[in-house]
Parts: C-alpha cells; sequence; structure tokens
C-alpha cells in the first residue's frame, strides 16, 4: 500500500478502506501538525486544527473528486481552518499581544542589527537563528507567512501554493519572494557597492 | 548588473525561479560584487533557517486522539449523510415525474370526454391490438421513465463505511 498515490489512497477510503485511511493519517499527521503550528506558535491549537481538517476529509471522503490533488484538498482545509483561528484569536483580542510582541521583537532586533556602533563581528549572520527567522516570519502578512510555509516546509509546488490559497501562481510566487526580501533585510541589512 | 537589479531578482534566484540566462546574469554579478555576494548568502540562510527546523511528531496522546476521532468520523460519515438526503430529493423527483404524467394522461382523457379530441380517431380506430400497444405505451411512460430517471441519478458508489 506504500506505493499507492495519495489519490488511490482517498478512493479506496472512499469505499470504506480502513488502511488506506491509516496509512493517509500517516503521512500527513505530523506534516498537518507542522503546518499549524508554524502559523500558530501554539501546540494545542495546532493538534486540535490537524485532527479536525483530517476528520473533515474523511468524513467528506465520498465527495472527494480529482478535481484537485489530495494535498492540495487537504491543505485547503488546514489553511481554512487556520485561518479560523487567526480570527477567532483576533475577535478575543489574543493575537493582539502576541502579534506586537513579535512586531516588537522584529523592531528591537532591526534596531539592534542597523545600529551603527555594531561591530562588524556583530553584524555577522551567524548571530541570526531559527527562532528568530521564525519571530520574523510570525511578523509576516498572513498570506506571505502561509506562501512561505507551503514552499519551504511543506515542498508544495507554486501551482499547488495557488490552489490551496485560491491564489493566482505568479502572486504566490511574488509574496514568497517579498516575503524572503523582508525576512533577509530585517536580519542583515546590505550595503551596495555599485 | 547593477546591484540594485542584482538585488531584486536574488529572492527569485534563491528560490531558483529564475531562466539560465537570468541566473547566470546573477553569478556574473556576485563574482564580482562582495556585498551582493552576502546579501545571497542570507537569502540562503533565511531559507535553510526555514527548511531545516526539525517537522514537528505527534505525541501517543494527539495520535491516540486522531485515531479516536477518525474512528467516529468512519461510524458516522457525512457522506452518507449526503446520500440519504440525496435519496428524499430523488423520492420526490420520481413523485413529480410521476404526477406529471398523471396530469398529461388525464388532461388527455378530460379533453376526450369534452369532444375536445378525438383519441380514438387519433390513435386510428378501434383495434384491439393497437389498444393493446397504447396500453404498453402508456404503462411504459407511466412506470418505466420515472424508474428510468432515478436509476440514473442514485449514485452507484453508495459509502459503506462500518466498524
Amino acid at each position: 500500500m506504500n506505493d499507492l498515490s495519495d489519490e488511490e489512497l482517498m478512493a479506496r477510503c472512499a469505499w470504506g478502506d480502513r488502511p488506506a485511511m491509516d496509512m493517509l493519517v500517516s503521512r500527513y499527521h505530523s506534516k498537518l501538525l507542522d503546518f499549524a503550528f508554524r502559523h500558530l506558535r501554539d501546540r494545542e491549537s495546532a493538534a486540535d486544527i490537524a485532527q479536525t481538517a483530517l476528520v473533515r476529509v474523511f468524513e467528506s471522503a465520498g465527495s472527494y473528486r480529482l478535481k484537485s490533488t489530495f494535498r492540495t484538498w487537504l491543505y485547503t482545509i488546514a489553511l481554512n481552518l487556520i485561518r479560523d483561528e487567526y480570527r477567532r484569536r483576533r475577535t478575543r483580542k489574543e493575537s493582539l499581544s502576541s502579534e506586537l510582541e513579535s512586531a516588537e521583537g522584529l523592531v528591537e532586533m532591526l534596531a539592534d542589527r542597523r545600529s551603527p556602533d555594531r561591530s562588524p563581528e556583530d553584524t555577522a549572520l551567524d548571530r541570526m537563528t531559527a527562532s528568530e527567522v521564525w519571530k520574523a516570519v510570525g511578523g509576516l502578512p498572513e498570506n506571505y507567512s502561509s506562501a512561505i510555509i507551503l514552499k519551504f516546509r511543506q515542498g508544495l509546488t507554486y501551482e499547488e501554493i495557488a490552489a490551496v490559497m485560491g491564489a493566482p501562481s505568479g502572486t504566490v510566487k511574488s509574496w514568497v519572494h517579498y516575503a524572503l526580501k523582508a525576512l533577509r533585510e530585517s536580519l542583515e541589512p546590505i550595503e551596495c557597492e555599485g | 548588473m547593477e546591484c540594485k537589479k542584482c538585488e531584486e531578482m536574488l529572492a527569485g534566484y534563491a528560490c531558483g525561479d529564475l531562466t539560465a540566462q537570468e541566473a547566470e546574469a546573477i553569478e556574473a554579478h556576485l563574482s564580482g560584487c562582495a556585498a551582493c555576494r552576502a546579501a545571497s548568502a542570507a537569502y540562503g540562510v533565511v531559507i535553510s533557517s526555514v527548511v531545516d527546523e526539525p517537522v514537528l511528531s505527534p505525541s501517543e496522546s494527539e495520535s491516540a486522539t486522531v485515531s479516536a476521532a477518525l474512528a467516529h468520523a468512519y461510524v458516522y460519515p457525512r457522506a452518507s449523510r449526503q446520500a440519504r438526503t440525496r435519496s428524499l430529493k430523488e423520492l420526490l423527483g420520481f413523485g413529480l415525474v410521476t404526477v406529471a404524467v398523471f396530469a398529461f394522461i388525464a388532461t388527455v382523457l378530460g379533453l376526450q370526454a369534452f369532444g375536445h379530441i378525438d383519441v380514438i380517431w387519433m390513435i386510428g380506430s378501434i383495434n384491439p391490438l393497437r389498444i393493446a400497444l397504447s396500453a404498453v405505451v402508456v404503462v411504459f411512460v407511466t412506470s418505466f421513465i420515472p424508474i428510468w430517471v432515478t436509476a440514473r441519478r442514485r449514485p452507484l458508489n453508495g459509502l459503506t463505511f462500518g466498524r
């Protein structure tokens, strides 16, 4: 069963094949968990979203048609759940403080890195850590951070990301480029020679 | 190539989105510009920071919760609920088609009774064989067409999820 594609496994799920469902769960549970966590930075919410996305997918197994690939369908459901969670947080004003915190952190980091009295050693990229990058990703607009996560964490193509996010693939590509540029500039401004 | 132009294209270069010609131009510029080389390296560090972070693995309790939730989804699949709703719609469609057919027959008989049309003349003449054939046609129209319409709309792959 390992060599079957996601779509073939999903077709089997529609006929009640439980091992096929287990195989899809083993392929995607941890990816979904990671996908949600990179957006929300909260393990509990991420676990809830991964679970809800999987349940929705298999509840709707009978209505699955090969209009899109399985994983774009799955990530679309997960992204919608993440957006719902963002909305809930905004409503509760919970995310405001954490967003401010991450934005303040980013501003502090920028100020620190751009400070003229810093030694050349301090400006080196070796101080850049993954956690700083993720903090900066958290400060990006939602579409940019989702595009970055789908592209570099989940390995989706631009066309697949476009299908998941409901935007043209050219727009998605520009989001990814803009986000990378923003992340790079936030971490190390450059001075050109010519 | 100027640094400004190079800077605009570095993100695309880091993503591998440029054409071979554009990539060559960038590489030629990078070989002679330390600042752009540093910027290009920074893109590499940003991307590897995003890519290399280990993927989260579900804990045992998270896996168990998902398994339990999926078992419930299998027992009560939404698809079977949709199928039930669909069969109600089909029943309604069957009823409407049958009513329409009977209304048509009643109209014809009514027009015949009041002398507006002469069905017997239309059929041809009083001939037992022709009447029998007409009866067959009426039975076919009133029974088989609604059944055929319903059968065409019935899904072939009804879900059979179960324990």
